[in-house]
């Protein structure tokens, strides 16, 4: 069970950060986003997850959102990244690669960082 | 869209009620298409909607750290958020013990005085002190009524008051807040 609660605060941490990545390329509606992180079993969030936590980035003005419709049902609402999203997907980006070299190199030297 | 989908929405805009209108609207609007499309690509309406989970916690998840990220709060309102959390909070450190106490204490009093009246009236108990020096024995009683009384009125009161002020407190709570 410890490890259960242990991946969730990790991946609660980082879903911002994926969700912003996965809209920097292209605009995505929300079921896009759920399936993208689906791909991965690790990263897999549940729509009761990842609507309200867009709403927010939104509030935050880090992501966008507009209204498409779409062919094969209903009108789709969909993200962008804002100037500041980038902003900050980039300091997020440049953290996480400090913090996963760090705690490589510390697996790798079996617990010394030098 | 069937009824449960139907029920769903009605619950989850329901509890959507410190959105303005657009904004609930545009959420609302989200969830549907979700579900319209999930439906149509041959999904199981069940499981859409567990997916989605409980409308309530749904809901919640949207305005659950509403006040803070409904719009850019100004250094303002940063500012009154801030003292009203330390102000209230010292006041409360004072307030609610003092009257938590006063309360218990009198309620105690107001229990035990006439027990205690009636004790010393039928035996004289060296260890019960109600004026036996000034008051004769026959007026032990009555007495000890109205202390009991007396107490039970202060306690009466400064529940009262605790409750006002609790009162007070979540109303100023969201006041501040919202």
């Amino acid at each position: 069970m410890e490890i259960l609660e242990w991946t969730t605060q990790v991946r609660k941490g980082l879903l911002k950060f994926c969700i912003m990545t996965i809209i920097r390329q292209q605009p995505r509606y929300g079921y896009e986003i759920v399936q993208l992180l689906q791909q991965s079993d690790t990263l897999a969030i549940t729509e009761g997850t990842l609507y309200p936590l867009l709403h927010r980035l939104v509030k935050e003005q880090f992501i966008d959102s507009y209204w498409q419709e779409s062919e094969s049902g209903p009108p789709r609402k969909y993200y962008t990244l804002t100037d500041s999203g980038h902003i900050f997907l980039e300091e997020m980006s440049t953290e996480w690669n400090k913090i996963s070299s760090a705690v490589s190199l510390l697996q790798q030297n079996k617990g010394e960082v030098q | 869209m069937g009824p449960k989908s139907v029920a769903y929405l009605e619950q989850f805009e329901r509890k959507l009620e410190k959105f303005s209108e657009d904004e609930r609207k545009d959420v609302v609007q989200e969830i549907r298409g979700h579900i319209e499309e999930r439906l149509l690509q041959g999904q199981l309406e069940v499981t859409i909607l567990a997916n989605l989970g409980d409308p309530k916690k749904l809901a919640k998840a949207y305005t659950g750290d509403y006040y803070l990220h409904r719009s850019k709060p100004s250094v303002l309102q940063m500012f009154s958020i801030g003292s009203y959390y330390v102000g209230s909070s010292i006041l409360s450190m004072m307030v609610i013990p003092l009257l938590f106490t006063v309360a218990l204490g009198f309620l105690f009093c107001a229990i035990i005085a006439i027990p205690l009246g009636v004790l010393d009236t039928l035996f004289e108990f060296s260890w019960i002190e109600i004026g036996s020096s000034v008051l004769p024995r026959s007026l032990y009683i009555p007495v000890t009524v109205l202390i009991s009384l007396a107490s039970y009125i202060i306690y009466y009161l400064s529940k009262k008051a605790l409750k006002a002020y609790l009162k007070f407190l979540s109303f100023t709570h969201r006041r501040v807040t919202s």
